[in-house]
């Protein structure tokens, strides 16, 4: 298995300049796009699209402008379930279907062919009923793969990645590893993930894990 | 995060809308990304050292007062995160002409948290006090 690592840059790298008003949605795309040529851009839907769940056809014409000046492939969609939005109880599996099938439909359209989950998402426990599951038809129909975030302080080797991993399912599901705020030329970073990697034994990259 | 970002601005308006005397001031989200208005469920409002009622504070966003007390319901409005919105306190009390310290404490809840899990967010800042007198 290939260990290359095609690097990426998320949105939520940005948070700073962005909720100042020092980069505007499309001089953020700039700034990732002038990090290397063809750059993975990961957008962080609640972040940056105003319309959220929905992707307006604005933002689409939008996006996909900024992605062809910048030179930009867009890596991943940053999807929300948002189980907890309603005060008192859980989203119903079928509002979280369609909650997700909205911005699974928009990430489609904006050109992406995966989408990170949160691993909020990802029901350990009892996975006949976890979101994803449900979302499996629509994947398929939309040719979209799903990517189940690490988040902090969890490590691709961490024992709930492991689980992960060992129940990998279908083709739909990849793995992915995302760096807030890992930069270019961070190579003790990237080299530690490069290791993690190849320990897990596990598809690196944004751009892989599509393949 | 961004919680000296939340007093957005510099000033705090007088208004009389009927009977009733209101102090508002402008305020960000203080997250890094878009929430919906259910997330938002207490507050803590002090106006020269004077703590607030819930009661009489209210929320202003794209045209729209809600009472903060019912933001709750609102889980399909959406706070979009570069957005100003507006908070509202109804008062009694004198004020000096010139300037007042605002002291504010937002709690919401993360909605992709399946369990309850909050931010909190703090900021206190001196605006300065002006007048606007016609209000619809």
């Amino acid at each position: 298995m290939s260990t290359t690592i095609r690097l990426g840059t998320t949105t939520y790298s940005f948070n700073d300049e962005y909720h100042s008003y020092d980069l505007s949605l499309e001089s953020m795309f700039e700034t990732i796009g002038s990090l290397s040529p063809k750059q993975g851009l990961e957008i962080i839907a609640p972040q940056c699209i105003r319309t959220y769940p929905e992707v307006s056809e604005e933002f689409e014409r939008r996006f996909r402008y900024a992605v062809e000046r910048y030179d930009l492939v867009p890596s991943a969609f940053g999807h929300y379930s948002d189980l907890g939005r309603i005060p008192g109880r859980d989203l119903s599996i079928e509002e979280a279907v369609e909650f997700s099938r909205i911005q699974l439909e928009g990430a489609k359209r904006l050109g992406y062919s995966l989408a990170r989950m949160s691993y909020q998402s990802f029901d350990l426990t009892d996975r006949r009923e976890a979101l994803y599951r449900q979302l499996l038809p629509d994947l398929e129909r939309l040719e979209l793969k799903l990517a189940i975030e690490i988040h902090a302080p969890n490590i691709i080797e961490s024992e709930q990645q492991q689980r992960v991993n060992r129940r990998r399912c279908r083709a739909q599901f990849a793995l992915c590893r995302f760096y807030n705020r890992l930069r270019l030329h961070d190579e003790p970073r990237l080299a530690s993930l490069r290791a993690q990697v190849s320990r897990a034994g596990c598809r690196p990259s944004h751009r892989e894990a599509r393949d | 995060m961004f919680d000296e970002d939340l007093i957005a601005g510099q000033r705090l308006t007088r208004s009389t809308r009927g009977e009733n005397r209101f102090l508002s001031f402008k305020i960000r989200l203080p997250w890094y990304r878009s929430i919906y208005l259910s997330c938002f469920d207490r507050i803590e409002l002090s106006v020269n050292g004077r703590p607030q009622a819930e009661e009489n504070i209210f929320f202003k966003l794209y045209g729209t007062t809600y009472r903060f007390s019912e933001l709750t319901k609102h889980h399909s409005v959406l706070w979009f995160v570069l957005d100003p919105a507006e908070l509202l306190v109804q008062h009694d009390s004198n004020l000096p002409s010139d300037r007042c310290e605002i002291a504010l404490t937002l709690f919401f809840r993360i909605p992709y948290h399946r369990h309850v899990f909050r931010q909190v967010s703090t900021c206190t800042s001196a605006l300065q006090l002006e007048d606007r007198i016609a209000l619809s």
